[in-house]
């Protein structure tokens, strides 16, 4: 252990605490599921909501039995819970701005409403547009560097959505195809690294 | 070196209470792994630190495995910023 002081020690414990990957393959698989939702039913819009709720609620017991046993149970104190706090609120709010965006969208779709070409495209690349901005704003905070990687590729998906005038489902199922590819990488080493559970 | 705890200033036991000091509280396997120290060596530094009055350890049981949790206590904190103060303190008038 090579640190200056108290607070570098803090921030790498946190940060290596989360570094098995499962939460970036549930948010890739999260983000493709509903960029796939989109893409291939955009009538059926309203399930979107439905998909992300179970996987949100699914790791928190995978990570329980599978990443706990291995790096082992740690409380963090009070002000760095209030800080995970705010940082996951943050995150639902853009989630949620994406995901009604990107509702909306399909509605406007389904009901033949008339949306300008060019403030369509926009429109339809505003869901991985401000993930990448979420993405960024945590990258900042919480110092974990794959997350200005991510939100790159938010940022080009965003952009290619507006090249090649397509909806928003494509560019959430190849940016969360991407992150959650690089989620199921940081696992397998996370696994290797920690084949079994420790001991007490 | 006047006011340098001793008990907190031995290398290993430094790691595993500045390990504790920036959590609330962790188990076993979670010092193991930060810190690269055997179970015996975490066992016998923390088994000091706890009759100092630093560490409060507590036994429990979470799906049937045990689980061994320490917490540094209010003594530990204090002991462990006391530390810190003195040993800049001393590595300041050094310079």
């Amino acid at each position: 252990m090579d640190h200056t002081n108290v607070e570098d020690l803090e921030s790498e414990a946190y940060r290596d605490s989360y570094s098995d990957g499962l939460v970036d393959m549930f948010i890739g698989l999260g983000m493709a599921l509903i960029g796939g939702t989109w893409l291939w039913f955009e009538t059926q819009a309203g399930v979107v909501g439905g998909i992300a709720a179970v996987i949100a609620w699914a790791l928190v017991p995978i990570r329980r039995r599978i990443v706990e046993p291995r790096i082992g149970y740690v409380r963090w104190t009070p002000p760095r819970l209030k800080w995970e706090r705010k940082q996951k609120k943050l995150v639902f709010w853009i989630l949620t701005a994406a995901i009604l965006l990107g509702v909306a969208f399909a509605q406007a779709n389904v009901q033949g409403d008339e949306i300008p070409s060019g403030d369509r495209n926009v429109v339809a690349a505003l869901p991985a547009f401000l993930l990448a901005i979420g993405a960024f704003v945590v990258a900042a905070k919480s110092h974990v560097r794959r997350l200005w990687g991510y939100g790159a590729v938010l940022l080009a998906a965003a952009a290619v959505t507006i090249a090649l005038e397509a909806g928003p489902g494509g560019s959430l199922l190849g940016a969360g195809t991407t992150i959650g590819v690089s989620g199921v990488a940081l696992f397998g080493r996370f696994l290797r690294l920690h084949p079994t559970a420790g001991t007490t | 070196m006047t006011g340098i705890d001793r008990l907190i200033h031995e290398p290993a036991r430094l790691v595993l209470v500045s390990s504790l000091y920036v959590v609330d509280e962790a188990d076993f396997v979670y010092l193991s792994n930060r810190t690269g120290f055997t179970s015996g060596n975490i066992s016998s530094h923390m088994t000091k630190l706890e009759a100092a009055g630093y560490v409060e350890v507590a036994k429990t049981f979470v799906d049937k495995r045990p689980r061994t949790t320490y917490k540094l206590t209010k003594t530990g904190r204090k002991a462990f910023q006391q530390y810190r103060e003195n040993v800049e303190g001393l590595l300041s008038a050094a310079e």
